[in-house]
């Protein structure tokens, strides 16, 4: 064993990249909610980008290691220390036998990421280590870690010569009111002609019913037409459904396969941590791009990823 | 009779996603090309093809966006060759038929509380209404909700049936319910709208079978039987 969960936070759980293959059954990937941390995360320490990492919210956990190796925290600030002592964040750090990481206090964001060198090792369903969305608590695997877990780690590096961190520019642009991109969806024309006017002047409210299944906003949206009734059809991580009550809801990782409401957009994969790290009652907007601008940005992502790479090749041994 | 067919539309709905609609209505034929789409993309793959999600008019296909196009100019080449699959579709009206799936029910009382309502609402005892409810052979046109959770038609006219008003908070698994004019099963314990008139014991997911892990898959047919 390798790690022990001493105390338990709200919501920690085990994620890997997402469950692959599974959609057409009503099975979502389910992965991290904010990609960009858990894939530097992961970088950092000198995993592949998919290997299976920490997700925690705030109430955070307190972690014992049991093994030398290297850790990372990216994501949410929650304050993180080892054995009391400031850890930065976005940077690799060597662990010992015995070490433990605590989190002193929310600063911001929602959810962390700790991935440490080799990757965790627990046991795979249908080919992935993260929960099944959508299952009550007695099917399929934990949906969260409780005190006293203790899970197991790869083989990996158990040093940093030097020093490396993910630079800003490479981080998420996290704000309290951040301006997300989106796509225009399947059925951007159920808005009415107000709403597509102004709708890149709106602001929006993320509201308490936020969690990983999908954030429903408030806002003011009007339909064109009241009595559309819209067939099932599928959905995904990001799509922007507009029910009648004109407050838009934006899927989460855990989202559903298929839904019935209009699907006005779809945020960018690049911009979605942006929103998974806002709190109840902050503030955003929207700007619709094409997407031939969301696909740069994503090959802007993937090249960050890749020199990142390099760059900590380089200092872990 | 080969119906007229209109060019299904093609949308982006993310950077890895792809929407083809075929229509926006439940009808046999656009199932039946979701379904050849579907099955088109699963036997000869584009390259970078992930999956497929069919609906009842609509099927998503996911793919990775660094495999599939080199960039972003690739879309139409994209779009080309899921047309290209599309064109091989031939509405011969005798579709090869699926084997049908079997699911014992216990039928009123516990099993469905809405059943009594159902029936007086409708005007015919409970035992007419499940007769009508087992004669016909559904089909499962897609699966959502809940994993496992087969959408199914299409349930006689006269059991149309509206969700309830405020949906319950526990529906156990295996519970049959009606909404509208479709038929489904819930999988696993969940919340739930659905009217329900009966219950299987029916298990709808195994995870230990990663090849195969729900019992009910889209395009399946399906008989209820009274036990």
């Amino acid at each position: 064993m390798a790690i022990t969960i001493i105390k338990s936070g709200l919501l920690d759980s085990v994620r890997d990249a997402g469950r692959i293959g599974y959609r057409c059954i009503g099975i979502s990937p389910g992965g991290p909610m904010d990609s960009s941390a858990f894939l530097i995360a992961n970088t950092l320490v000198g995993n592949q980008p998919e290997m299976a990492a920490l997700e925690i919210s705030f109430p955070a956990p307190q972690l014992e290691f049991s093994k030398e190796s290297v850790i990372t925290v990216c994501g949410g600030d929650f304050s993180p220390e080892i054995n009391g002592t400031s850890l930065s964040m976005w940077s690799p750090k060597p662990i010992h036998r015995g070490d433990i990481l605590s989190f002193k206090g929310l600063r911001s964001g929602r959810f962390a990421y700790i991935a440490i060198s080799g990757g965790i090792r627990s046991e795979s369903i249908l080919g992935s280590a993260g929960a099944i969305p959508a299952l009550p608590s007695n099917e399929g695997p934990a949906a969260r870690l409780g005190k006293g877990d203790r899970l197991e780690v790869g083989d990996g590096f158990t040093d940093v010569i030097g020093s490396v961190s993910a630079a800003i520019s490479i981080r998420p642009h996290y704000s309290s009111a951040p301006t997300l991109r989106m796509l225009k969806g399947p059925e951007w024309q159920i808005l009415d002609a107000g709403s597509t006017e102004s709708f890149e002047e709106m602001d929006f409210c993320v509201t308490n019913t936020s969690d990983r299944m999908g954030y429903r906003l408030s806002g003011s949206l009007g339909r064109a037409s009241a009595s559309d009734h819209m067939l099932s059809s599928p959905v995904t991580f990001g799509t922007v459904q507009l029910p009648p009550d004109g407050n838009p809801i934006v899927l989460m990782a855990d989202h559903q396969t298929t839904g019935g409401y209009p699907r006005i957009g779809a945020v960018l994969m690049t911009d979605l941590p942006l929103l998974a790290q806002l709190q109840p009652r902050m503030k955003l907007g929207f700007k619709i791009v094409d997407e031939y601008h969301a696909r740069e940005l994503l090959e802007e992502r993937n090249k960050d990823l890749k020199m990142l790479s390099m760059a900590c090749k380089s200092v872990l041994r | 009779m080969p119906s007229s067919r209109n060019a299904p539309r093609m949308v982006m709905m993310s950077e890895e996603c792809v929407l083809v609609e075929f229509g926006t209505v439940i009808a046999d034929n656009l199932h039946d090309q979701v379904m050849h789409l579907y099955s088109s993309l699963n036997e000869s793959p584009f390259v970078g093809f992930i999956e497929a999600v069919p609906a009842y008019s609509s099927l998503a296909v996911f793919f990775d966006p660094f495999v599939s196009l080199k960039d972003s100019s690739e879309r139409q080449t994209l779009f080309a060759s899921l047309e290209a699959l599309m064109k091989r579709f031939k509405d011969s009206g005798d579709r090869e038929s699926s084997p049908v799936i079997k699911v014992p029910t216990r039928f009123g009382g516990r099993n469905g509380p809405d059943l009594r309502d159902l029936a007086k609402n409708k005007g015919i005892s409970e035992s007419a209404l499940i007769d009508l409810f087992v004669a016909e052979t559904y089909k499962v046109y897609m699966i959502g909700f809940r994993p496992g959770f087969p959408y199914m038609g299409t349930v006689s006219e006269r059991l149309a049936a509206d969700r309830l008003v405020t949906p319950r908070m526990l529906v156990p698994a295996g519970s049959v319910g009606i909404a509208g004019r479709q038929t489904g099963i819930y999988p696993v314990d969940s919340p739930g709208g659905w009217r329900i008139i009966g219950n299987t014991g029916l298990r709808l997911l195994d995870f230990g079978n990663k090849s195969s892990p729900a019992t009910l898959n889209p395009g399946d047919l399906v008989r209820f039987e009274p036990i």
